[in-house]
């Protein structure tokens, strides 16, 4: 049996750590599938501490990776041992990580855990890109930038107490406030758009955004009874003051009514492709065939012109010429 | 059957994998409440019921065999202990996977349940034949009531097509139709979407929302309470304030009020001082939310 220090990474062993060692060579003899996962795991993890704690805390590191590694068996024990050798094999078939996905260290507040997706700003922007290469995410791109975006640029420009919320910040609200479904809809079409369109969001501490959301659904009797600890727990940046919260949950509300004229337009665009396609009996392309009529009307050839100038303005954005192709022919 | 319709099935993955739910609902056992998974505020895996009610008899055999083989040990790592598929009749039966991986005394005790339900395809009488059934059966299992029975819907289109693409067969023909230039893509979102999926069958991916909000701090001021009761009395709080077509009946406990013509209408009591003292000392709360707080709290007194 391979002993587990003489594995690449591994932490040097004590007699403080044989009891963990032994458990852990336990379990990686009836399981071995997990060894490379396990050697990984500890390698990404040692990189971890190197970075916060620097290179030359390597006895600190040691007692840092033995803790994990006990926490970690104590998990591994605790399941069946088939369910053991399920997950290894389930973790065995995962790509390596791409450098995003790389760990971070935990947030302040460890115990509301980001969103662990939490991606750099250009890695953001190729995923929005390959996903509005879809004509349905394109729709509901086109729907935020032409319902939502319009709501919100005047909100900011003329009440300076906010000027300092970031867009993302109003989309990465906006994405929490729609109800979770379980099938592509349009409303979650618009979801996921602002999702991608938030990369900042994520990556805000999770005390943060929650304060956030309270006080984005907050009403105008909420607005004076916000405490100073609500304030306090928001984003540091936002500095919002004490008088400026009635001029948020009024902006709020204001960005609130643009999603559900976002949401009502993609589904009159949506009720455009559908009817289009029954006529000329072509399929429609791409997540487009996923998304229901729900009842709407259809959209008229002014909101269809409005579609060809966003895509005229992303023209990089290529889910576009297929909606196009679709929206232009009447339905 | 027919064959995986490719672009569909290809944008619903990138989907999913880019953040978009493929099961939603009730809180499951992976979902985060106040810092730590449901699972924490009980003892042992969650009993899961997947209907199979409303599913196409070749969607029921594809999924059969991939659920037995792969998905069970997988839902069992994230604490949910499937029992075989339900039909036509509801009922609890383990199968062998399942009773040789139960924790000991699983069956001694009452354990919460989630049903799986297909989101679409369940005719509005099913929520009723789920409590009628399970309220019938006298086993310990269900003996805590409805309080923590719950329902999340998952997409059955799109479990059927993963439960297909296990498949090598179907993987290699569905690889072979889509842009070369995207396989090496599909190779890895592929694994990705099916962790994604089962992760939102048990509520792991579920993220902040205005009802997730409300659990939060209702479960904060009755910390003994169930995660399953608290998003129960939750639900029906926040029912009291949409519009018919807005509201929800994922928890067993909003379902049996509706049926029993408690749920509408209701006397909504006022908040009292006493309650908002208390609730100021745990969780500083808005008007509006400590109003939902104080609601919801006397409905778990109640039930």
């Amino acid at each position: 049996m391979r002993r587990l220090e003489t594995q690449s990474g591994f932490p040097g062993a004590s007699s403080e750590t044989a009891v963990v060692q032994d458990r852990w060579e336990s379990l990686l003899g009836k399981t071995p599938r997990l060894r490379p996962w396990l050697s990984q795991m500890v390698e990404r993890r040692r990189m971890v501490l190197a970075e916060r704690l620097g290179r030359d805390a390597g006895a600190e590191i040691d007692r840092l990776l033995w803790s994990d590694l006990g926490r970690w068996l104590r998990d591994f024990e605790a399941l069946p041992s088939y369910a053991v050798s399920a997950i290894a094999l389930d973790l065995a078939d995962e790509p390596p990580p791409r450098p995003a996905d790389r760990p971070r260290p935990p947030a302040p507040d460890a115990g509301l855990p980001d969103r662990a997706e939490a991606r750099s700003p250009e890695n953001a922007a190729c995923e929005l890109e390959a996903l509005v290469a879809d004509p349905a995410f394109a729709l509901a791109f086109h729907c935020i930038v032409a319902r939502v975006r319009p709501r919100l640029e005047p909100l900011t420009k003329d009440r300076p107490s906010l000027a300092r919320i970031p867009e993302w910040a109003w989309f990465g609200l906006l994405h929490a406030s729609v109800p979770a479904e379980p099938r592509l809809t349009a409303r979650v079409a618009i979801s996921l758009v602002l999702r991608m369109l938030s990369p900042g969001w994520a990556a805000q501490p999770g005390g943060a955004r929650k304060a956030a959301l309270r006080l984005f659904h907050a009403g105008p009797l909420d607005a004076r009874a916000v405490a100073d600890s609500l304030r306090a727990a928001l984003p540091t940046d936002w500095n919002l003051s004490a008088e400026a919260v009635p001029e948020f949950v009024a902006a709020a509300s204001q960005v609130r009514k643009g999603l559900s004229e976002a949401s009502a337009l993609c589904a009159r665009l949506v009720s455009r492709t559908c009817a289009t396609c029954r006529r000329t009996g072509k399929p429609r392309p791409g997540g487009l065939g996923l998304l229901q009529e729900d009842g709407a009307g259809t959209a008229s050839d002014a909101e269809v012109r409005e579609v060809s100038e966003t895509a005229r303005k992303y023209a990089q954005m290529t889910g576009f010429a297929p909606l196009l192709a679709i929206l232009d022919e009447a339905p | 059957m027919d064959p995986l319709e490719v672009t569909t099935t290809w944008a619903r993955m990138l989907s999913v994998t880019a953040g978009a739910c493929a099961a939603a609902g009730a809180p499951g056992p992976g979902t985060r409440i106040r810092g730590k998974p449901a699972l924490d505020f009980g003892s042992g895996p969650w009993l899961g019921l997947i209907d199979f009610e409303g599913l196409r008899r070749p969607e029921r055999e594809t999924l059969l065999p991939w659920l037995r083989e792969r998905i069970e040990p997988l839902l069992l790592v994230r604490h949910l202990l499937l029992a075989k598929p339900l039909g036509e009749e509801v009922f609890i039966e383990l199968g062998p996977r399942a009773l040789e991986a139960m924790p000991e005394g699983f069956r001694d005790a009452p354990r919460p349940i989630l049903i799986l339900a297909p989101a679409g395809r369940t005719r509005p009488e099913r929520r009723r034949q789920y409590l009628d059934a399970l309220s019938r059966l006298r086993i310990p299992l269900v003996s805590a009531g409805s309080s923590l029975w719950a329902i999340r819907e998952f997409d059955p289109e799109f479990v059927v097509a993963l439960a297909r693409l296990w498949k090598d067969s179907e993987r290699s023909a569905f690889r072979a139709s889509i842009d070369p230039s995207q396989t090496r893509l599909f190779d890895q979102q592929l694994p990705a979407a099916e962790a994604a999926v089962l992760d939102d069958l048990v509520g792991a991916r579920d993220e902040e929302s205005e009802i997730a909000l409300d659990v939060e701090s209702v479960s904060a001021l009755n910390p003994d309470a169930h995660p399953l009761a608290v998003y129960a009395a939750v639900e029906r709080t926040r029912n009291r304030r949409k519009a018919p077509k807005e509201r929800t009946q994922f928890s067993a406990r909003t379902i049996e009020a509706r049926l029993s013509a408690r749920g509408f209408p209701e006397d909504v009591p006022s908040c009292t001082e006493q309650f908002a003292a208390r609730a100021a000392a745990i969780v500083p709360l808005l008007p509006a939310e400590l109003q939902r707080a104080f609601e919801a709290t006397e409905l778990l007194a109640r039930d």
